[in-house]
């Protein structure tokens, strides 16, 4: 018998709506695996580091309305989303510095929602729960389809930050490569894989997030890999739905099948055969 | 022990040779080379004067047994135009014969110019031409003059120090030398003994300072006093009894400018009785400033220019040249610190200036004096035995335009700094390797973590990044060579932001003494001094990911100093205004992409961040949501507002407006939002709701309308309470 850990599931600002298929793989990959996800269903956006534009203490209020959630269920958060779980380290980082904005954050949830955050609760990516939490032993152990391609992990800058990075190293990570090694797959090392892609700025300044988002697809390309992974759903949209706009824009081969963390995982556990089928075919024959 | 390159007299005086050191400038690098050149001369026994070609005369030229010429070349090949006339009257037929001068020439040039170096090979040529004889050969340097320079430096000055001289002995019987430098070195030491133990040996040195760096300068300069047998007291100016001085025969003041010219504020007061009527005589003191500033300010250096002055008007001598210090300002301290502590160190407990043992104080401290004491203020070096590591260097060749990485297995002390194992690479391994040394610019990326290469250890680094350590120029800058960048770009973007403090008339008060100064909030002045202590602009400027993508934009550099300005209570409304503009339009605050990526870099990344987010706040508080930056922030919290949940269709129609989802159907987007269920074998529909509203919710389209969160009145509180913009 599989043991169990709990974690209050927050799927960030898009897992339900524009990247549905996370939601389709999160959950067939966390039974497998032993993870039992809580919903949190009154969790807000997190205000995506774009409310806090106008309002820094509205953004940590809504993230610290959802810790105060997952804290009074008495569990952690576990996101599949690099930017959110960045935002919420840096809710809770702010929170613990700074007294008087936690008294304020905290006074103002206590009337709107009867919650206060203590800081007790806390926030992890599933990357780090994966390597840390469960161990690569055990995924090793439960591979069903092993990827067999060369995978480029795409970390984003939003969880390679003191305080949101776990155990991995800040500025050169591993964690993404050594899970994919566990899961047959051969990591593909280049520059890029911690720098942004623009993301927040798509719809503003979009020529330059672009370039940015074709940079990074053209570099991982260039060092051989098939397929890249993106352990951020929000960058996810930049460096899959906007890659040929990417590469009109620079004229950089920007063409190659872009998967979110959880689709890989539940792919190389054995789920959604048919679309790991896709997948493949698509790296492998058709490519982008 | 002295080195031979001391000149002494027969009866055993200290003779300097004179040396005339011509330079050409356009930009103003010729120059300071020649005030560097200057500087290395005196401790080589030479007398430099040095001329702007402007300036200079065929006739002086004629008349100088010694002259290094520094000159740069504009445009195709022509001088300076503060060197045409001169070139003019060499270069005609009736020009004088030189068989007595002895010369050698650096030209400053840039390759990517056809006629690289043409003025001073012209010079170089033409001084041959008129019988001069070149005593070193001539030097060209490229852009990045700074090594090229020193080599010439190294090899021109002991060449033409050589140089005749009938009053002096020539070093051509090495034994006689040492006669005569041994008997003299004896009886100079005996005068600098007598001096040294002899009466009053106190220095006083009076800083001002805003953020820290002339306090800091003033202590380091205490520590270096004492090998030259000073007593150094450091006060702060605030506070400080002008008065005391009349009694003092050495001081060295070390001051910063702020604002635009001013005073820092601990020395505005005592500034106000220095520039009255009740400042005091100083006829009996011996000085020299230091002055600390920054280029980019009109104004620069103000505040030393006019504490050099006052003490002037007072009655001091000044005994060695004011230093005027931009924000790199290590190595021009480094240059005034010695000889200005020998000159007042030759003071003599009778208050009489020895300038004859000037020299001989400098020689006497070398290798172990000029430097802090240890037990004061190095922190002692702490020996790490070797690490094995694996240096991944960036290269880039200008000349054939090419770039690639070095890779080399090196096993370096633990405690080395970047630069340190970048030296012994260039020492022992590559000599064509080119990087900065020492001060902000000689910032690299290691593994992506921008760092100094003067600060970073090696030890450090590796427990950080692992073994391999990839080394590279710093971002968002153009790369001169290797790891060399240059900064022009960013200096001209900071000259049009026109940094310098323009102040507003504020009301004041009048302190007990009477003097009127202008009050800031102590909480105001706490932040402004949080905003302004950035160690390296040029390094900050590198934080950001965007800047090597977007050519319109200044750099989180430039918009933090931009912010700082707007939050300085002494700004005038009308640069705040102009300040607000600047952030607000292309190439300004919203150009940065994705401000969280400063979070990276420690603490300092985390301050930036989240002024970043505060400026933009006040952005929109002062401009409203407009523009595509306000629309998505109005949309995006509006959204989360009604549903707890971001509507990406919502912001997708808002902010690109028609014409922009127009060229997403164009541009393959929508497309790949309508076949991403065929890309990841997904359901086509999600919902009954795309049936209704087409293409809404087909593949990866989100819906146009969200469900609510359980609790939504919670989320329409929380908005109500913090921020009813929205």
């Amino acid at each position: 018998m599989i043991k169990m850990v709990k974690f209050a599931y927050y799927p960030g600002n898009v897992a339900r709506a524009a990247s549905i298929e996370v939601e389709d793989c999160i959950q067939p990959l966390c039974s497998s695996l032993g993870i039992d996800l809580i919903e949190i269903p009154k969790a807000t956006s997190d205000g995506g580091n774009v409310i806090s534009q106008a309002s820094t203490i509205l953004q940590h209020s809504l993230v610290a309305r959802n810790m105060a959630l997952a804290e009074s269920m008495g569990l952690d958060i576990i996101t599949t989303c690099a930017s959110s779980h960045g935002i919420n380290c840096e809710t809770i980082q702010a929170m613990e510095q700074d007294v008087k904005l936690r008294s304020k954050i905290n006074s103002t949830l206590n009337q709107v929602s009867g919650l206060e955050y203590s800081c007790e609760s806390r926030s992890k990516h599933l990357l780090h729960v994966l390597v840390e939490e469960i161990g690569l032993d055990k995924i090793r152990s439960l591979v069903k389809n092993p990827l067999d391609m060369n995978v480029a992990g795409y970390y984003g800058p939003n969880m390679q930050k003191e305080g949101a990075c776990s155990e991995d190293n800040v500025f050169s990570p591993t964690y993404l490569e050594q899970l994919i090694t566990a899961l047959g797959g051969t990591p593909v090392n280049y520059d890029l894989k911690c720098q942004s892609v623009g993301a927040p700025s798509l719809l503003t300044n979009q020529t330059s997030s672009l370039k940015m988002t074709a940079a990074v697809l053209s570099e991982a390309k260039e060092n051989g890999a098939q397929m890249m992974v993106s352990a951020c759903t929000l960058s996810h949209s930049n460096l899959d739905t906007y890659q040929v706009k990417a590469r009109r824009i620079t004229g950089k081969d920007t063409s190659m099948p872009v998967i979110h963390l959880a689709e890989m995982v539940a792919f190389a556990l054995g789920h959604h055969k048919d679309r790991f089928a896709l997948l493949r075919t698509r790296a492998l024959i058709i490519g982008g | 022990m002295l080195e031979h390159n001391v000149q002494l007299s027969l009866d055993g005086d200290f003779v300097s040779k004179p040396v005339l050191i011509l330079f050409g400038t356009q930009s103003g690098n010729s120059e300071d080379l020649a005030s560097q050149l200057a500087k290395s001369a005196l401790s080589q026994g030479l007398d430099p004067k040095v001329v702007d070609m402007e300036a200079a005369s065929v006739e002086q030229m004629a008349s100088s047994e010694r002259i290094l010429i520094i000159c740069s070349t504009w445009g195709e090949g022509d001088m300076p135009d503060a060197a045409e006339a001169l070139w003019d009257s060499i270069s005609a037929e009736n020009a004088p014969r030189m068989e007595n001068t002895h010369f050698s020439v650096c030209a400053l040039g840039d390759t990517s110019y056809e006629f690289y170096c043409q003025s001073g090979i012209d010079w170089d040529t033409r001084l041959e031409e008129l019988g001069a004889k070149r005593v070193f050969p001539r030097k060209d340097c490229d852009v990045d003059f700074d090594e090229p320079y020193s080599e010439w430096a190294n090899g021109a000055l002991p060449a033409i120090s050589a140089v005749g001289g009938e009053s002096v002995v020539e070093v051509s019987q090495e034994s006689e030398v040492v006669i005569a430098e041994s008997s003299s070195i004896t009886s100079s030491t005996n005068e600098i003994d007598t001096i040294m133990s002899d009466g009053d040996r106190k220095l006083v040195i009076l800083f001002g300072s805003q953020s820290g760096n002339s306090e800091d300068l003033a202590f380091r300069t205490q520590s270096k006093a004492a090998s030259f047998g000073l007593n150094a007291e450091v006060h702060d100016m605030e506070g400080f009894d002008l008065g005391s001085l009349t009694d003092t025969s050495r001081l060295i003041i070390i001051c910063s400018t702020w604002g635009e010219g001013d005073m820092p504020d601990s020395a505005e007061a005592l500034w106000q009785i220095a520039s009255s009527d009740k400042k005091p005589k100083l006829s009996k003191t011996y000085f020299s400033v230091c002055s600390l500033g920054d280029t980019s300010y009109e104004l620069f250096c103000q505040s030393g220019k006019d504490w050099d002055g006052a003490i002037e008007s007072m009655g001091g001598v000044r005994v060695y040249d004011r230093v005027d210090c931009d924000v790199d300002f290590d190595p021009p301290y480094e240059e005034w610190v010695i000889p200005t502590l020998a000159n007042l160190a030759s003071v003599d407990g009778n208050g009489e200036h020895h300038p004859e043992l000037v020299t001989v104080f400098i020689e006497s401290v070398k290798g172990t004096g000029g430097k802090e004491s240890v037990e004061d203020l190095d922190t002692p070096l702490i020996s790490r035995p070797p690490i094995d590591v694996t240096f991944k260097l960036f290269r880039y060749n200008p000349n054939l335009v090419e770039n690639g990485w070095d890779t080399l297995q090196c096993s370096m002390p633990g405690h080395f700094s970047i630069l340190d194992s970048l030296e012994k690479i260039k020492s022992e391994i590559d000599p064509t390797l080119s990087f900065r040394r020492n001060g902000p610019l000689s910032g690299v990326i290691v593994n992506g973590a921008v760092v100094r290469a003067d600060r970073s250890r090696l030890i450090d680094l590796v427990r950080l990044c692992g073994n391999t350590l990839k080394i590279e120029p710093l971002s968002g800058y153009e790369v001169v060579k290797d790891l060399v960048v240059s900064t022009r770009n960013f200096d001209t973007y900071r000259a049009k932001t026109k940094p310098w403090m323009v102040p507003a008339t504020r009301s004041a008060v009048k302190t007990v003494s009477g003097t009127t100064i202008g009050m800031v909030d102590m909480s105001q002045a706490t932040n402004l001094h949080v905003l302004g202590d950035i160690d390296s602009p040029q390094l900050l400027h590198s934080f950001s990911d965007t800047l090597t993508y977007d050519l319109e934009y200044i750099g989180p550099a430039l918009v933090m100093h931009a912010w700082k300005r707007i939050n300085d209570v002494r700004s005038s409304e009308k640069s705040i205004e102009s300040k607000i503009n600047l952030l607000q339009n292309d190439g300004g605050a919203w150009n940065e992409s994705d401000s969280s990526v400063f979070s990276r870099h420690g603490e300092l990344g985390r301050m930036i961040s989240n002024s970043f987010n505060e400026c933009r706040s006040e952005l929109i508080r002062k401009k409203g949501f407009s523009g595509k930056h306000g629309r998505l922030v109005k949309w995006y919290g509006l959204s989360v507002k009604w549903s707890g949940k971001v509507n990406e269709t919502t912001l997708y129609r808002q902010v690109l407006g028609p014409f922009g989802l127009v060229s997403n159907l164009f541009s393959g987007v929508s497309m790949r939002m309508m076949l991403g269920f065929t890309r990841t074998g997904a359901l086509p529909f999600r919902s009954i709701f795309p049936l209704l509203a087409p293409p809404a919710g087909i593949g990866k389209i989100p819906p146009m309308i969200n469900s609510k969160v359980e609790g939504h009145h919670e989320v329409v509180n929380l908005f109500n309470k913090l921020d009813k913009r929205f």
